[in-house]
């Protein structure tokens, strides 16, 4: 599991031009490529002004001494649009590949996890909390290139450039909210796009 | 409140035989969120979540139901 999963999971989609990329899709990939033994996603009617999505990450056993099970659940929000659930179901998916340090699994860990995620992302209170957090909101950027591939992207960008297709149109296209294809189609997404699975 | 929704987060996560392995959230776009409030609605989330899975309801991710295509052509 690591940064080399998600380099691979990554690979495996970026030469796709025809979208949108079902999550579905990249469900079946992840169950193919890591030792997942059992990933759920539920759609969850919550507040999205409170909380959109959840990864909850556990083992249990069948029977007792028996082998622990790893059960992996996405729950994304029905009260926000189809672009979004699919940008929150991709971006808790990427937490499987956390790496061990950054795996929020202590009750002091979630407690903080909690005051990380909304408090300030600038504060003098350094420590494991606040790695856990930043890969929490990392890995909604790490999710992109998995909806919008690399060579989706690249015929996107020149479409918009030649003002033959607009922002708007990719969005549809690619079935994502526009504020985050837009940040996808600038400049500063180019040289980032190749390394998301590496920071 | 900010306590009492950690509190229930952490009951739900650590009270019962299953091990918690790794918890991730996407908060709300509510601007004024607390860690308590925050805790609150990702207990809430996560009941919703085990007990689809308790019942056996099967996985399904956010579908677009839209046939893949071709930007351009």
């Amino acid at each position: 599991m690591g940064h080399n999963m998600l380099r691979e999971l990554i690979e495996h989609f970026s030469q796709v031009t025809e979208l949108p990329v079902e999550v579905d899709s990249i469900v079946d990939q992840i169950k193919a490529q890591s030792a997942q033994d059992e990933i759920f996603l539920y759609e969850i009617d919550t507040d999205p002004t409170k909380i959109r999505g959840i990864f909850h990450q556990f083992t249990y056993h069948k029977v007792p001494y028996g082998e622990p099970i790893l059960v992996t659940q996405v729950g994304y929000s029905s009260n926000v649009s189809c672009e979004w659930q699919r940008v929150i179901a991709v971006k808790e998916l990427i937490h499987i590949f956390d790496q061990k340090p950054v795996k929020t699994n202590t009750e002091n860990e979630v407690s903080q996890l909690l005051d990380k995620l909304v408090g300030p992302l600038s504060s003098e209170i350094y420590g494991l909390a606040d790695l856990q957090a930043a890969t929490d909101r990392l890995a909604l950027y790490q999710s992109l290139p998995l909806l919008m591939p690399k060579a989706a992207l690249t015929i996107a960008r020149q479409a918009v450039k030649d003002e033959c297709r607009t922002p708007d149109d990719v969005a549809q296209w690619a079935c994502m909210p526009v504020e985050l294809v837009r940040l996808m189609l600038s400049e500063s997404w180019i040289n980032l796009n190749d390394q998301l699975y590496a920071i | 409140m900010n306590e009492c929704g950690k509190q229930k987060l952490n009951s739900l996560l650590f009270g019962g035989d299953n091990r918690l392995v790794n918890l991730k959230l996407f908060p709300g776009t509510g601007g004024e969120l607390s860690a308590g409030s925050l805790g609150e609605a990702a207990a809430d989330a996560l009941r919703k979540a085990m007990a689809a899975w308790e019942s056996g309801t099967p996985s399904r991710g956010p579908s677009t139901g839209l046939e893949k295509r071709a930007l351009l052509g």
